[in-house]
């Protein structure tokens, strides 16, 4: 009894509490068991991102947690059948520049951590950590300034993340506080980097590395060891030798035993996949994976242990760039490399595998294809034997058009990716969280704008507001407006616009037909990107402004389009190529759909018979490409404009006839009518 | 069971409830004391040992030895949980959320035994002693607004100075208090 009979009755809550949810309990504690088996089975992880936020050059990988003291069994979902992006939240950087890079269990649900870009890329990076009870909703833990993050775990003492700051490791706890990791040497020009954290039964275990930039460059790999996450120390291992490149990106842990991969590099330009193995953190052996590259640059970014075997992915050499690839052991020493064709990317796009996570069923393996002019996340799954791979092409209704997955994890109800989005338009890339299976909530998409009721009379002015939300929506959303002009009011096109406040912006260009108009946009390719709120519809170019008698929010299966051109404006008008996204839920065939500048007239590029764009994809029109006799052949997936001039032999891609003439440039369908523009800025 | 010390009680815990009521009932004084002096506040106090508690049974399976006492570490979870509390003027009550706990209300008898618990004489020459280190100026903030329970308005107005100046003094005055008497009991 205690003297204080308030706590005496907090007590008897307490039990209430704890038998009468015991089922609950029961499904928590899975869920606990879940993240100590996690530890075991999926390595600590890391996202490298090198040069800046392109895609093409960046790996990750993840970790889970906890720390197991008795038998358990896997118990995580079964391969999704379903998975659904997460509504942008300005947790992980709607609007704050933030990759989220690595995420891990924890008992609550999840954590993940990111690095946040300052705007103008002088300042120092922000690292963020965030959390979430179910993967969906997630909410900002912690920012620390001036700190890379690249992994998180959770272990006795709560949310352990490892990074660098000021070229120098670092742990971050729960609170923001940050500790720096002891270093060998601590002279000349040198960069450490804390890539990996994994919690294991006798404390934890930090992989990374160290470069020395002398004039002949020199890396090797880190390890550090802690007994209670407060107390450090670096190990020195001759299997920790120098290279000219050397990283240990990803770890794992099971029954005691310690493995991290990662690459060595003896010269520029190759490298061996390579494991590290201990059973005490302390001594290790350095063991290289085949690799069926002949030369080349292969590694192994992310690993993971379930289904009593160990499983690694990364990439290797191909044609046509990197390559997916992954290796399967059952003791950590010997091992296979995997021939599977199906670790590629879309229509055999260079890919990189970055990160893996056992399921109940087999694996699920997380990475980007690289599809020019941009990437798209990839999902592999596998069964249990890790020996036949399955690669998911997922509709990404969102706004982004390139897409990023650094890092898996998994508990007892979903599987969590996390990465980046880059916007090609905008030049930001944000946070991007996928889940599996998708909850209803999140399958259908949320409309990102409503129309709201006509004012004003049918013989004069009208405004119409508009209701835009962008910050919350997962699916882009198609808008017409269709209004009328004043007899004889001489007008080719007339600007509608949206305006709230002092904020005005271009809505669409509206083509005249008589004294009819119409316009249609995609709402989220608005410059600039539009605040949530509500802004008034007007149309201008005539005095008086024009009329408009509707602004419809178009119903669902209505195609949308997104182009996005890329170009050297330093070099005139020649663009590059032009992205033409699918933003909508469902396939659209192109065929007989066309190309136009602004005006509608000659030249125009005609898709062919045929040209299906799944929804989420993309196809490319590419306006350069090897010069010669004839244009190159197209694909499912890359057209080229381009005509070999009659007198010279020569394939002109614009530099003579001026095929867009620098201006806006439009996607029109069969009938001639208007789906998407884009005009360089 | 009585018999057992708390980490032999700690074992028994992970999957007994038993055991974790009797190690709550060792516990719960002392934790309520704890953050009874560093909140002066019994109803915030109460919220934190409730969550403080569930957090500890929900995590109790992430807890290893490592030489370090099970209390060692349910001070550390207590003090996560008041770090919390400072930065958002609040305890987060997701524990006893996940755990189903609806906290009890807090009577005036439990008060006057909250108050007990902390010594109040001798904590009152602590108060005394800290007070007596803090500018005039602030000191008298202090009194307006937390004793006197004036608006922010009143007190700029009674000290001379801008309502903002005035805020700064109370919130500059109470960050001293709380580093002077952070001392652990």
């Amino acid at each position: 009894m205690s003297r204080v009979p308030y706590l005496d009755r907090l007590g008897d809550e307490f039990e209430r509490a704890v038998t009468e949810s015991a089922p609950r309990q029961q499904r928590a504690s899975t869920v606990m068991v879940t993240a100590f088996v996690m530890v075991l089975l999926v390595g600590g992880g890391l996202w490298l991102l090198r040069g800046g936020l392109d895609p093409d050059i960046a790996v990750s990988s993840t970790t889970t947690t906890g720390a197991p003291e008795d038998p358990v069994s896997l118990d995580a979902p079964s391969i999704p059948a379903t998975w659904a992006r997460v509504p942008n939240s300005t947790a992980f950087g709607a609007e704050r520049r933030t990759t989220v890079g690595a995420v891990s269990t924890t008992e609550f649900g999840f954590v993940a951590v990111g690095t946040a870009d300052p705007q103008n890329q002088t300042d120092a990076p922000t690292g963020v950590i965030i959390e979430s009870t179910d993967g969906i909703d997630w909410r900002t833990v912690t920012e620390i300034d001036g700190v890379n993050l690249n992994d998180v775990t959770v272990g006795g003492d709560g949310v352990v993340a490892v990074g660098m700051r000021d070229f120098r490791p670092v742990i971050v706890d729960g609170d923001g506080s940050v500790i720096d990791l002891p270093i060998l040497e601590t002279s000349g020009e040198r960069a450490i980097m804390a890539r990996g954290i994994a919690a294991t039964d006798s404390g934890y275990v930090i992989v990374g590395d160290e470069l020395e930039a002398t004039d002949e460059q020199r890396q090797r790999g880190a390890i550090w060891r802690s007994d209670d996450g407060a107390s450090w120390m670096t190990v020195d291992s001759p299997a920790l030798g120098w290279y000219h490149e050397a990283s240990i990106l990803d770890l794992t842990v099971d029954s005691g035993t310690v493995l991290a991969v990662g690459l060595v590099s003896s010269e520029p330009g190759t490298s061996i996949p390579t494991v590290w193995i201990s059973t005490d953190g302390l001594v290790w052996e350095q063991i290289d994976l085949p690799t069926d590259a002949d030369g080349g640059f292969t590694v192994a970014s992310g690993v993971a242990f379930g289904h009593g075997r160990y499983v690694a992915v990364g990439s290797k050499p191909s044609i046509s760039g990197p390559a997916g690839t992954a290796w399967v052991s059952e003791d950590g020493h010997t091992w296979e490399q995997l021939t599977d064709n199906a670790l590629t990317g879309v229509d055999g796009a260079a890919t990189r595998i970055a990160s893996v996570v056992p399921v109940a069923d087999g694996f699920v393996a997380v990475g980007h294809s690289l599809e020019r002019p941009t990437s798209r996340h990839v999902i592999w799954t596998a069964d249990a034997s890790a020996s036949s791979w399955t690669r998911l092409d997922l509709a990404d209704p969102s706004r982004d058009i390139s897409t990023s997955a650094f890092a898996i994890t998994a508990n007892a109800d979903r599987v969590v990716i996390t990465g980046a989005a880059f916007d090609i338009t905008y030049s930001e890339a944000s946070g991007a969280v996928w889940v599996g299976p998708a909850p209803a909530s999140l399958e259908a998409g949320v409309p990102i704008a409503t129309a709201g009721a006509t004012e004003g009379s049918a013989d004069g002015d009208r405004t119409v507001a508009l209701s835009i939300d962008p910050t919350q929506a997962v699916e882009a959303t198609s808008v017409r407006v269709v209004g009328r002009l004043p007899a004889n009011h001489g007008l080719d096109d007339v600007l509608v616009q949206i305006t709230s406040g002092d904020v005005t912006i271009d809505l669409c260009s509206a083509v005249t037909q008589g004294r009819n108009y119409m316009c249609r946009v995609t709402i989220d390719y608005l410059e600039p990107r539009p605040q949530t709120g509500t802004y008034e519809v007007t149309a201008n170019g005539v005095d008086p402004p024009a009329e408009i008698a509707t602004i419809e929010i178009l119903p669902e299966g209505t195609p949308i389009i997104r182009l996005t051109g890329v170009y050297t404006p330093t070099h005139g008008p020649l663009l590059q190529s032009l992205s033409i996204q699918n933003k909508g839920g469902q396939d659209i065939d192109l065929a007989g759909w066309s190309i136009v500048n602004e005006g509608r007239d000659e030249p125009r590029f005609d898709f062919p018979a045929g040209t299906m764009v799944a929804a989420g994809s993309s196809v490319v029109l590419d306006f350069s490409g090897p010069m010669g006799a004839r244009c190159p052949e197209n694909t499912n997936q890359y057209f080229h404009w381009c005509r070999v001039v009659s007198d010279s032999d020569r394939v002109d891609y614009g530099e003579d006839q001026m095929l867009w003439r620098g201006g806006l440039i439009q996607v029109v369908d069969t009938n001639g009518e208007f789906v998407a523009e884009w005009r360089p800025s | 069971m009585d018999q057992l010390s708390d980490d032999e009680l700690w074992v028994a815990a992970r999957t007994d409830v038993r055991a974790f009521r009797l190690l709550y009932d060792r516990w719960a004084e002392m934790l309520m004391a704890y953050f009874y002096r560093r909140t002066l506040d019994p109803e915030a106090s109460a919220d934190l040992v409730a969550e403080t508690i569930a957090t500890a049974y929900l995590r109790r399976n992430y807890y290893r030895r490592r030489n370090v006492p099970v209390t060692a570490w349910l001070y550390g979870i207590a003090s996560r949980e008041l770090g919390r509390y400072r930065r958002r003027r609040g305890a987060e009550g997701r524990a006893m959320r996940k755990l189903g706990m609806v906290r009890p209300e807090m009577d005036t008898e439990s008060m006057a035994r909250i108050d007990e618990l902390i010594d109040l004489a001798n904590y009152r020459s602590e108060l005394e002693a800290a007070l007596s280190r803090l500018s005039t100026m602030e000191r008298d903030a202090l009194r307006l607004r937390v004793i006197e329970d004036r608006p922010f308005v009143d007190v700029a107005a009674s000290l001379g100075c801008t309502e903002g100046a005035a805020r700064v003094r109370v919130h500059r005055a109470l960050q001293h208090l709380a580093d002077w008497m952070e001392a652990p009991s």
